[in-house]
């Protein structure tokens, strides 16, 4: 027992290591709960053109010596009008937008940084993160951020989740929804922007995604599956971090190969829960029918209800004997009792 | 309160000259005019394109009024205080998105506390209510996406009670639905019709219409006609609303079977 105290502790020794499980726990949590938005709306393949248009963005402030935070923010907001520009014609598709912008966008920022005479090892930064050089103000800034970005979901969850399900009953609502669709792809570019320097662009997407979809998985509640998300991103980011440091690879494929991992378990729990439910083909036995089945033959009650299910037995249509034809129902309305909306 | 509440004596619904359309796209509807009181309950006919949910979603305040005007209880539709409910064909809606059948009633309340995180005791406790009004209390709990066409539409309608709407906007609530799901949509239709509440539902099934309904308005981009399904379902106003593909056949009991040459627009089954 001590030594797997020892094993945990032993990377918290180091100020670096501190800083970096911090801040993966921060941004796993943050991006899970601000993917869930995109999940919910299936916005998959718009996150992965974000989290890589940010690149010229983040490359001019590097090369500048500006704020990464405002220059990825500056880029993904240029990308989202290109793409809404682009659209407007119908004869280009949003996918079609989308793929053809982050792709300029990310070849911009190749082109800017290649300029720099470090430019391989600023790519790979950039690209894969780089966790161990956050320092306490990165991570101050991380948390501020982080809070506002939070703290605005909040405020607009209600909204946000209006806009994103029917669009037009926010309109009918009178809820701000242009303001509404731009506010959650900001919230998305900040995200992103924050977590560069944790995961990096090239594996961001798995942060946003991942728990989110294994929330999906179990939960059919909006607020369930943030919540959910956001309790695995964190964890995620918590046991990456210790992956990482036992294995000796980079932290953001510790987190994405692990998150994978828990999506790939909980859809084959799932997968195999629905297998037992069905039982035999056509047959579908409820869990407490189960249960009780199970309670009976454990007692010695009768025998197993073997092959009863929660199926209705087949209705037998009511034949009119004159006319030889199926009577049709006409007294539901009449035999119904009337109800009042209750005021 | 709504602005029924306090304006009970004007028409529920004013349309006076109205072009609409979608943007950047030619106008669908024009010069179009009509009147319905308060309980009054009509459905919109007419053939695709004739510009039936352009009505109702430039009722709805969804796409902008070119010309003319909609006072909804006298006050402009487009205004924050209208409550206008809205139930759109269910191929508009996400099935996917995660929310059970109480989330989706309970949207309807968005708007009176729409800072608040959470949904007020009271909110839940009124979805719970008009979902037991429509017998959807045990799938309370049910993804949405995975209930029937005829629950859904019933689900769509409950949230618009839950909306307090001043008037309550169909559109297509019996496309791609099989007979049970109909029932289920007509039963409720008629709860709501026996509340007393303003309805303008689009439909394609005119035999339907002309069966629920004791109004009808024709529309073909510009009102056609406006009045009982006897008056409305005339052949020589079909042929020009639909063109040739279409013969209207007066039957004994007054009611007309509408049958088309290249495809069946309404089935007479009563």
């Amino acid at each position: 027992m001590t030594e797997i105290f020892d094993a945990l502790l032993e990377p918290l020794s180091y100020g670096f290591a501190q800083r970096g499980l911090l801040a993966l726990m921060l941004v796993g949590g943050l991006s899970a709960v601000v993917g869930s938005f995109m999940v919910a709306r299936g916005l998959a393949f718009f996150g992965h053109a974000l989290s890589h248009a940010v690149l010229p963005g983040v490359a001019i402030a590097y090369t500048t010596g500006g704020n990464l935070l405002l220059g990825g923010l500056g880029a993904g907001i240029l990308t989202s009008l290109i793409i809404a520009i682009m659209t407007r014609d119908r004869k280009v598709k949003e996918d079609t937008a989308i793929g053809i912008a982050f792709v300029t966008m990310f070849a911009l920022g190749i082109a800017i940084i290649s300029t720099r005479p470090s430019y391989s090892g600023d790519l790979t930064h950039i690209l894969f993160g780089s966790i161990n050089g956050i320092d306490n103000g990165d991570l101050v800034l991380m948390a501020a951020m982080s809070g506002l970005v939070l703290l605005l979901i909040l405020i607009f969850y209600k909204q946000l989740l209006v806009v994103s399900f029917d669009p037009e009953l926010g309109q009918v609502l009178r809820f701000p929804v242009n303001f509404l669709r731009a506010l959650l792809l900001i919230l998305v570019a900040v995200t992103i922007v924050l977590s560069l320097q944790a995961v990096g662009v090239a594996l961001m997407l798995a942060l946003l995604l991942t728990p989110a979809a294994t929330a999906r998985l179990v939960t059919n509640r909006m607020s369930h599956m943030i919540l959910l998300a956001g309790l695995l991103g964190c964890a995620g980011g918590v046991i990456g971090f210790y992956l990482s440091w036992w294995l000796n690879v980079p932290p953001g494929s510790a987190i994405v190969l692990e998150l994978s991992a828990i999506f790939g378990l909980v859809y084959a729990w799932r997968a195999l829960r629905q297998l037992l439910r069905r039982g035999r083909p056509g047959v579908s036995i409820s869990l407490p029918l189960r249960k009780h089945c199970a309670r009976r033959a454990w007692l010695g009650i009768g025998q197993p209800m073997a092959g009863r299910t929660n199926r209705p037995p087949p209705r037998t249509p009511t034949i009119s004997p004159s006319a030889k034809t199926v009577a049709p129902c006409t007294k539901v309305r009449a035999t119904r009792p009337r109800k009042v909306i209750p005021s | 309160m709504t602005i029924k509440d306090q304006t009970s004596q004007v028409p529920a619904l004013v349309v006076r000259d109205l072009g609409a359309g979608y943007p950047r796209a030619p106008r669908t509807i024009d010069q179009l005019n009509f009147v319905m009181q308060p309980g009054d309950c009509v459905a919109l006919v007419g053939p695709n394109g004739a510009g039936k949910s352009t009505l109702l979603q430039a009722i709805a305040g969804l796409i902008p009024i070119d010309t003319g005007e909609v006072l909804v209880y006298g006050i402009d539709c487009r205004d924050k205080d209208v409550h206008v409910g809205h139930i759109p064909q269910r191929s508009a809606i996400d099935l996917n998105f995660p929310v059970t059948a109480h989330d989706v009633v309970v949207m309807g309340h968005a708007r009176s506390n729409r800072w608040l995180p959470w949904w007020p005791r009271k909110d839940r406790e009124r979805a719970h209510e008009l979902l037991e009004l429509f017998q959807l209390s045990d799938i309370a709990d049910r993804a949405f996406g995975e209930l029937s066409a005829g629950q859904q539409q019933r689900i769509l309608i409950a949230r618009a009670l839950a909306q307090e709407a001043d008037i309550l906007l169909l559109d297509e609530p019996f496309n791609g639905v099989d007979v049970t799901a109909a029932a289920e949509i007509t039963e409720a239709l008629q709860l709501l019709r026996e509340q007393g509440i303003t309805m303008l539902m689009a439909t394609h099934d005119m035999a339907r219409a002309a069966r629920d309904f004791d109004r009808l308005l024709l529309v073909c981009g510009t009102l056609l006609a406006d009045g009982p399904p006897e008056a409305v379902l005339r052949p020589d106003l079909l042929l020009q609303a639909y063109g040739d593909s279409v013969g209207g056949l007066p039957l004994k009991d007054g009611m007309l079977h509408v049958t088309s040459i290249s495809e069946p627009v309404g089935l007479q089954d009563d």
